[in-house]
């Protein structure tokens, strides 16, 4: 442990003033110092301590052992990836904040595209530095038979951090339209899943809200209004409308609820097969109209029972307890009637 | 771009695939049309072809993404079901935009090798030197007609060349289509 802490000593101890060890211990020095400041304070003496130690990144991965042993033999070119290392430590210092640190929420989209082009710059910076007579270095336009290598570099770094924005815009299309995440990408041209996993279409949560909307509705309800409702609902779909409205202003707040619209709702409602009134079928439609891998819609049900329920009530000094019928609604879990999700 | 509260696995690797395939096919297909036509020399129209196509590459996706975050609700949800289930008919706007693609990217490439020229301090075009040394021993008609033949048309070349590649990336696209055409939906 002694002989380890002692190691790491000798090669954090500047040989030079000029070195990248010099530039570690001002950052560590930097950051033990902001430890101790007002917040304010703190803020610029660690973009200070980032600073250093991008400069001391920087001068490190220069450095000629290290340098070797950072390049890697891609199929046709040499890849470095010193610069890429920089450019991730000052997108960090740009865009990262130590609250939202760890999760990739933290981490905006602008962060992860401009890696590339960093990169790109960083490793070109030396092409447009000379040094002068008197050793200070000095702008220079790059020798000519460096620009064609300059420019196709710079452009396939471009290209990296346009594939990066996609990513971005896929998921961002996917935020949009969570349901999505139930279908079957294998025929994309685009996108593949790394982990297909099972996932269930948000239909599920759709019929659920419209299960809670009517519960609310029916439920403690007399048995005689909740068959007027019943009667009127065969003859009008105004309830469906009045269901779907409800169900799309409950969910439109929650996760995804762009893709609201994009659901609609039917409903039927059946007597049973007696046509007894002993009890009312109550099935829920779903339907998903936005895009799918069928290029069908599909859709969600679930099946809900209405019955009767005789509540007595017997009050004080009464021998006969007062009746009253209530209808209380079941409803099974939802059932998919896509084949999809069996498949994954 | 909608905001994104949740990531997901899914990524475009098959988008990165098939980007490098019609790249390292377009620029093999350009270089090969650049030389033939106008002499540059293998390496040159290599480096040529190669610069241009990453440049329109790039200016492309630009381009895609400037549209995207334009493009109504129906449209882009159109977009969506071609990015994550595949295309399987063809609608006239896709060929419409394949052919303002096909005019664009010749505009592109033309103007790139314009600029890389610039940068690269180069003048290819063998112009006044040529014209003034006057061939001896022909007549005047024959001399005119062989400068005007000599002289490389860059132009067309590009043309050519952007043609070239063009039909062979839609050839693959084609395949492509029709293989997943034969898959049954499930």
């Amino acid at each position: 442990m002694k002989d380890l802490f002692n190691s790491i000593r000798s090669y954090l101890t500047p040989k030079d003033p000029a070195s990248w060890q010099t530039f570690i211990l001002l950052s560590l020095f930097s950051v033990v110092m902001a430890a101790f400041m007002s917040p304010t304070a703190q803020n610029i003496v660690s973009s200070f301590g980032w600073f250093f130690l991008i400069v001391a990144v920087w001068w490190f991965v220069y450095g000629k052992d290290i340098q070797t042993a950072l390049t890697f033999n891609a199929i046709f070119i040499k890849v470095f990836l010193g610069p890429w290392i920089i450019s991730t430590l000052i997108v960090l210092a740009v865009f990262g904040s130590w609250s939202g640190f760890g999760d990739l929420v933290g981490v905006a989209p602008p962060a992860f595209i401009s890696v590339a082009p960093i990169a790109a710059i960083i490793a070109l910076a030396p092409k447009f530095i000379k040094s002068s007579k008197d050793k200070t270095p000095e702008f220079t336009i790059p020798a000519v038979k460096d620009r064609q290598g300059m420019v196709l570099f710079f452009l396939s770094h471009l290209l990296i951090a346009c594939w990066f924005q996609f990513y971005f815009l896929l998921q961002g299309w996917l935020n949009l339209y969570p349901s999505l995440m139930a279908e079957d990408f294998s025929r994309s041209s685009f996108v593949v899943r790394v982990q297909p996993s099972i996932q269930v279409s948000r239909g599920r949560e759709v019929l659920n809200a419209a299960e809670s909307d009517l519960r609310d509705r029916l439920n403690n309800q007399s048995w005689s209004a909740i068959e007027r409702w019943l009667f009127e609902s065969k003859v009008s779909n105004q309830w469906i409308t009045d269901l779907e409205s409800n169900v799309q202003s409950r969910l439109r707040n929650k996760l995804g609820g762009g893709e609201m619209d994009l659901w609609s709702l039917s409903g039927k409602v059946d007597a049973d097969p007696y046509d007894s009134g002993a009890y009312y079928n109550l099935v829920l439609n779903a339907t998903w109209k936005g895009p799918t891998a069928t290029q069908a819609p599909h859709t969600v049900s679930k099946r809900c029972e209405l019955i009767p329920k005789r509540m007595f009530n017997r009050r004080t000094k009464s021998t006969i307890p007062e009746a009253t019928v209530i209808g209380t609604l079941n409803c099974a879990d939802v059932k998919d009637a896509a084949s999809f999700i069996k498949k994954v | 771009m909608p905001p994104i509260i949740n990531y997901t696995d899914v990524l475009p690797l098959r988008a990165i695939a098939f980007q490098l395939l019609f790249l390292f096919m377009a620029i093999a297909i350009e270089a090969a049309v650049l030389n033939e036509r106008l002499n540059l020399g293998r390496k040159l129209s290599m480096q040529y072809s190669a610069t241009v196509n990453l440049l329109s590459t790039v200016v492309g996706w630009i381009v895609f993404f400037g549209v995207e975050s334009w493009l109504p609700s129906a449209a882009r949800q159109l977009l969506v079901e071609y990015v994550f289930f595949g295309i399987r008919s063809v609608p006239p706007t896709v060929y419409l935009i394949g052919f303002a693609a096909f005019l664009l990217t010749f505009a592109l490439k033309l103007q790139g090798i314009e600029f890389l020229e610039l940068i690269l301090e180069k003048n290819t075009l063998p112009t006044v030197e040529e014209a003034n040394h006057p061939r001896k021993f022909q007549g005047r008609k024959k001399q005119i007609e062989l400068s005007a033949e000599n002289q490389p048309n860059r132009p067309m070349a590009v043309l050519w060349a952007n043609a070239f590649s063009f039909v062979a990336i839609t050839v693959i696209l084609i395949i492509r289509v029709m293989v997943d055409q034969m898959i049954p939906i499930a």
